[in-house]
């Protein structure tokens, strides 16, 4: 590690405060399709030359062998051939190197930390959105909460009411159901991943005895309540803690 | 000795064995054993002459790794340390070679990607497409659309999507 990124670490005190979690970039994305290649442009081939009308074949091989997640998106951003070509499906990103994530429910900045160009990006977590175009009503989400399958769980500070999905890599949006009470340690388990169809969202508190859950796009959260238990979770598994410990 | 010739007309003789190179080669030699003078329609002689080189040199440190072991096994067990020590070596220069031999211009680049891969010589194709991955690594958008005279033809929504997308990765 360079001193530069030793100093932009530095940039991080209370350094526990942090969740610190590896993420692999093939699992941002589980519902796109690889983009079918466009083989209407191979047609002209013959008639131009140069580096703009590389084969897509030859090009993906070229592709395939970016190593980070930064040079990856910087290819995605060239022109709409290499965009179609580098699309956000798990066979493209799984040649990309992991990337360690850094974020912490007291702070409104994440960090990554990439490996291959072994650098640390920082980003403020000060989203607004507009809900209406005429009527502007926005909210700074400034927390993170929980991460899965690409989207940082964030919440507007103090005392989060609003809940968001902020994808890191795609910079889509999705709202969750507002929260009436503000539990202290939240926990957040998908089943898959946000961005594709029915997918179920449970949230619960460490230690509560109920648990909340929604479909993404539901309005409110639907509750169910355990008596004479705790909750606790590991690897995405809710766990009861009772006379005897059971798995749900 | 295989005779090759050119897009433009120049021919090249070579040894069956640097030829043999090439996958495409091999399976027309292979096909039919008379074949003696293959015309290559889509590299000039600038390009088949780096490419043969590439070739030459691939073919050279084998066969100097084949006597090499040959050597190994009639000197008997005792000087097994002497050929892994030079085949370790043999690989760092080639591996020296190689880098020294792809330090081309975009233009030479190009014309060699499209002949590895027109030729089917997969240790030219990694090498020139891993040169190409290296030159766009640690570039901006810009500078790689300069580097490569790339048009930004994005549409304006086009454009506003890709902001959006990984703003840590273009802080």
């Amino acid at each position: 590690m360079d001193e530069q990124t030793f100093m932009k670490i530095n940039a991080y005190p209370n350094f526990q405060d942090y969740h610190v979690l590896l993420i692999s970039p093939a699992v941002i994305s589980s519902s796109n399709k690889a983009v079918s290649k466009n083989n209407e442009e191979e047609v002209n081939k013959d008639q131009e030359n140069g580096w703009p009308f590389l084969p897509t074949d030859l090009l993906n091989l070229i592709m395939t062998r970016l190593s980070s997640m930064a040079d990856f998106s910087t290819f995605r951003a060239v022109c709409p051939t290499w965009r179609s070509l580098a699309s956000l499906c798990p066979e493209n990103l799984a040649y990309q190197s992991p990337l360690l994530l850094l974020a912490s429910p007291k702070k409104d900045i994440f960090g990554l930390y990439d490996f291959t160009r072994k650098g640390l990006y920082n980003m403020r977590l000060s989203i607004r959105t507009q809900q209406d175009l005429k009527e502007p009503y926005s909210i700074d989400y400034s927390t993170c909460l929980s991460y899965s399958h690409g989207f940082l769980v964030i919440a507007n500070m103090p005392g989060f009411t609003e809940i968001m999905l902020y994808n890191i890599f795609t910079g889509n949006h999705i709202m969750l159901p507002a929260v009436k009470q503000t539990g202290g340690d939240l926990r957040f388990i998908f089943s898959s991943s946000p961005a594709s169809p029915g997918c179920l969202v449970v949230m619960f508190s460490r230690g509560s005895c109920s648990f909340h859950f929604c479909c993404i796009g539901d309005v409110e959260w639907k509750c169910h309540c355990f008596y004479h238990t705790r909750l606790q979770s590991i690897d995405d598994r809710i766990f009861l803690t009772s006379f005897s410990p059971s798995l749900l | 000795m295989i005779t090759l010739t050119s897009s433009d007309g120049v021919q090249f003789d070579v040894r069956e064995a640097v030829a043999k190179e090439s996958q495409i080669i091999r399976d027309m030699i292979q096909d039919d054993c008379v074949i003696t003078n293959i015309p290559l329609a889509n590299v000039n002689h600038k390009i088949l002459s780096i490419v043969l080189e590439y070739c030459q040199m691939h073919v050279d440190k084998t066969e100097m790794e084949v006597n090499a072991s040959k050597h190994q096994t009639t000197t008997g067990e005792g000087s097994s340390s002497v050929p892994v020590a030079l085949k370790v070596s043999s690989n760092k220069n080639l591996n020296d070679w190689d880098k020294e031999f792809i330090n081309v211009d975009l233009d030479t680049l190009y014309d060699l990607i499209l002949a590895a891969n027109y030729l089917n010589i997969s240790g030219l194709l990694n090498l020139t497409t891993q040169a190409a991955a290296d030159i766009i690594k640690g570039k901006t958008t810009e500078e790689i659309r300069a580097t490569f005279n790339i048009k930004n033809d994005f549409t304006p929504e086009e454009e506003a999507a890709i902001r959006k997308e990984n703003p840590w990765a273009f802080e």
